[in-house]
C-alpha cells in the first residue's frame, strides 16, 4: 500500500515536471526576442554580471561603486538607444553565464573572450577590445613561451577562455607526446594568483587586461610571458534569439556600438581605461551568430 | 537549436564519461579517506571528553566547539590557502580531505560520546556487580548497546562528508561537482541534463548508505525485538 502511494507521488511529481519543461520549450521555440521596447517600457535593462574584479573592463572603487570599460560603454549605449537605467545584479563568474541561458539577465555586458567554444550556445556583439590570454608566471620558472608550459603546473579558472586556451594547448603537446605536469581548476582568478605565489603552481593562462592591471599594482612579483595562442577579441553576450530581428536588443545594441565606434567614443574609452588604442575587427564583417 | 535542447544535451554526457568517471571516483576517495580520519578523530574526542585529565577534556571540548562554529568552507579555505603563508603547503586532495575529517570528527566525537552516555547507568552497575573489570564493562555492555543508538546520527554523517566533498571543488580537487562543472563551462551546453546527472550520482551513494545502515540497526538491535516479543 504504502510503496503503491510512493509509485504514484513518484509519476505525478516527474509528469509534473515533465510538462513544466514542455512548457518551457514551447516558450523558446517560439523564437521570441526580448525588444528593446520592452526594455525601455520596464525602465531599463535588467542585468546579471560578475562581481567586480576584472579590472580595467569591470571593477568597483573602494567605494563599492562600478568602474571601468564595460560600465562606461553602457552608458554610452545607453544614451544611444535612449534606456534610461541598467539594474545590475552581481554574481560569481559561474553564475554569469547561465543566468544569462536562464532568460534571467537581457544580456553580458562584460568584455568576454570570444571563443568558438562559447559561439555554439551564444551570440556575441561587435568587439569592444582585446581579451587575448596570455601567460603569467613567476620569474623563477623561466617560462618565456607555450612550448615552455610542458612539464609545469598550470591553473586556469574554470569556464574561462584561459581554461579554453590550456585545453587546446594540452591537445597540441599531446599529439607531440607531451603534456602539461598538472592542469589545475580554480573557481576565482584571485585564488589562482594564491597559489602562483604560493609556487603550487608554475604559471596560470589569463585575460591580458586582469594581468595588465594586477602588474601596475604589485610589480616584480609576477611577469606576463606573453600570449598564450591567437590574440581573441572581448565582445558582449547576447542570447541567439535576441540577435534575430531589427528591434531584437542584440542587434539594437550592435547598432549602438557602431555608432559609437565611427564616432570615436570607442576609442576614447580604450585610452582612458588601457592608455592605448586597441585593434577591432571590421564590424561590417563580424558575425554576431555562428 | 534551441536552449532546452542545449541544457539537455545528453551528447555532452556521453563524451564525457571517462571525466565523469574520474571524478565519481575521486569523490568516493576523498569521501573514504575523510571519514577514516574522521572516526579517529571522534572516538579519540569521546574518549578524551571524559577524561580525568582535565586539560584533555577542556581540549577537546574548545575543540569542538570552534569547529561547529565555523563554516567549512573557511576551515578549507584557511587550510589550502592560509597555511602555505606558514609554510605548511598540502595538496589539494589533502587539504580538502583534513578539513571535511577534521570538521566532521567534532560532530561523530559529540555523537559517540552522547550515545555511550544514554546507556543506562544501571547498565554499568550491574556489570560490575556480576564482577565485570572496567574494560569488559565498556567493551561487552556499554559499547555493543551504544552503537546500534549512534548508527543514524553517524551515518547521517558520512552522508554529510559525502555531500560535502562537493566543496573540494574551491579548493582545486578534481571530484565529481568539479568535473561536471569543468563540462559544463566549456559551452555551457548540457548543464542541465549533467546536474541531474551528478545530482542522481550522489543520492544513489548516499541512498545506498541509509538502506545499508537500515539494514544494520535492525540487526544490530534485535535482542530488543525479541524481548518486547515476550
Amino acid at each position: 500500500m504504502k510503496a503503491k502511494t510512493a509509485q504514484t507521488a513518484i509519476i505525478v511529481l516527474s509528469c509534473l515536471f515533465l510538462s513544466g519543461l514542455a512548457k518551457c520549450a514551447e516558450a523558446q521555440t517560439s523564437g521570441k526576442c526580448v525588444t528593446i521596447q520592452d526594455v525601455r517600457n520596464r525602465g531599463g535593462w535588467t542585468i546579471v554580471t560578475q562581481i567586480p574584479g576584472f579590472e580595467p573592463y569591470w571593477f568597483a572603487d573602494d567605494k563599492g561603486n562600478f568602474q571601468g570599460m564595460d560600465y562606461d560603454l553602457l552608458v554610452e549605449v545607453n544614451k544611444t538607444l535612449n534606456v534610461p537605467k541598467t539594474n545590475y545584479t552581481t554574481v560569481a563568474w559561474a553564475g554569469v553565464l547561465p543566468a544569462l541561458q536562464a532568460g534571467k539577465s537581457d544580456f553580458t555586458p562584460e568584455a568576454i573572450a570570444v571563443t568558438e567554444q562559447r559561439k555554439k550556445t551564444f551570440a556575441f556583439s561587435y568587439p569592444e577590445g582585446d581579451n587575448s590570454i596570455v601567460i603569467m608566471t613567476r620569474p623563477d620558472t623561466g617560462i618565456k613561451s607555450p612550448s615552455d608550459l610542458v612539464g609545469k603546473v598550470i591553473g586556469v579558472e574554470t569556464g574561462s577562455a584561459g581554461e579554453a586556451t590550456a585545453i587546446a594547448l594540452r591537445k597540441k603537446f599531446q599529439a607531440e607526446g607531451k603534456d602539461f605536469k598538472t592542469l589545475k581548476n580554480y573557481e576565482h582568478n584571485v585564488d589562482e594568483l594564491l597559489d602562483l605565489g604560493n609556487k603550487r603552481l608554475d604559471a596560470v593562462l589569463l585575460n591580458v587586461a586582469p594581468v595588465v592591471a594586477y602588474m601596475k599594482k604589485h610589480p616584480g612579483r609576477f611577469l606576463n610571458a606573453g600570449l598564450a595562442s591567437t590574440p581573441l577579441y572581448a565582445a558582449w553576450v547576447f542570447r541567439k534569439e535576441d540577435m534575430g530581428g531589427p528591434d531584437c536588443i542584440g542587434t539594437q545594441v550592435n547598432k549602438a556600438l557602431k555608432i559609437l565606434k565611427d564616432n570615436g567614443t570607442i576609442k576614447k574609452l580604450q585610452m582612458k581605461w588601457f592608455d592605448q588604442e586597441m585593434q577591432l575587427p571590421d564590424y561590417a564583417s563580424w558575425k554576431s551568430v555562428d | 537549436m534551441n536552449q532546452l535542447e542545449a541544457m539537455f544535451d545528453l551528447s555532452q554526457v556521453w563524451n564525457n564519461t571517462g571525466a565523469l568517471a574520474m571524478g565519481a571516483a575521486t569523490t568516493l576517495l576523498l569521501s573514504l579517506t575523510a571519514i577514516a580520519l574522521a572516526a579517529v578523530i571522534g572516538v579519540f574526542l569521546a574518549i578524551v571528553r571524559s577524561s580525568p585529565l582535565w586539560p584533555l577534556a577542556w581540549g577537546s571540548r574548545v575543540y569542538v566547539e570552534v569547529i561547529r562554529g565555523t563554516p567549512l568552507l573557511v576551515q578549507m579555505y584557511i587550510l589550502y590557502y592560509g597555511l602555505p603563508s606558514l609554510g605548511i603547503t598540502f595538496s589539494a586532495f589533502t587539504a580538502a580531505a583534513l578539513a571535511l575529517a577534521i570538521n566532521s570528527g567534532a560532530y561523530v566525537g559529540e555523537i559517540l560520546r552522547s550515545a555511550i552516555q544514554s546507556v543506562g547507568r544501571s547498565q554499568r552497575e550491574s556489570a560490575i556487580a556480576v564482577g565485570m573489570s572496567k574494560l569488559a564493562t565498556q567493551t561487552r555492555i556499554v559499547f555493543p548497546q551504544a552503537f546500534p543508538i549512534a548508527l543514524p546520527a553517524l551515518v547521517g554523517e558520512i552522508i554529510d562528508i559525502i555531500k560535502w566533498s562537493s566543496l573540494g571543488t574551491i579548493v582545486v580537487v578534481p571530484e565529481a561537482t568539479q568535473v561536471v562543472y569543468r563540462i559544463v563551462s566549456q559551452s555551457y551546453r548540457g548543464f542541465g541534463i549533467l546536474f541531474l546527472v551528478l545530482a542522481a550520482f550522489y543520492l544513489c551513494v548516499t541512498g545506498a548508505l541509509a538502506l545499508l545502515s537500515r539494514r544494520l540497526e535492525r540487526r544490530l538491535t534485535r535482542y530488543r525485538a525479541r524481548v518486547s516479543h515476550v
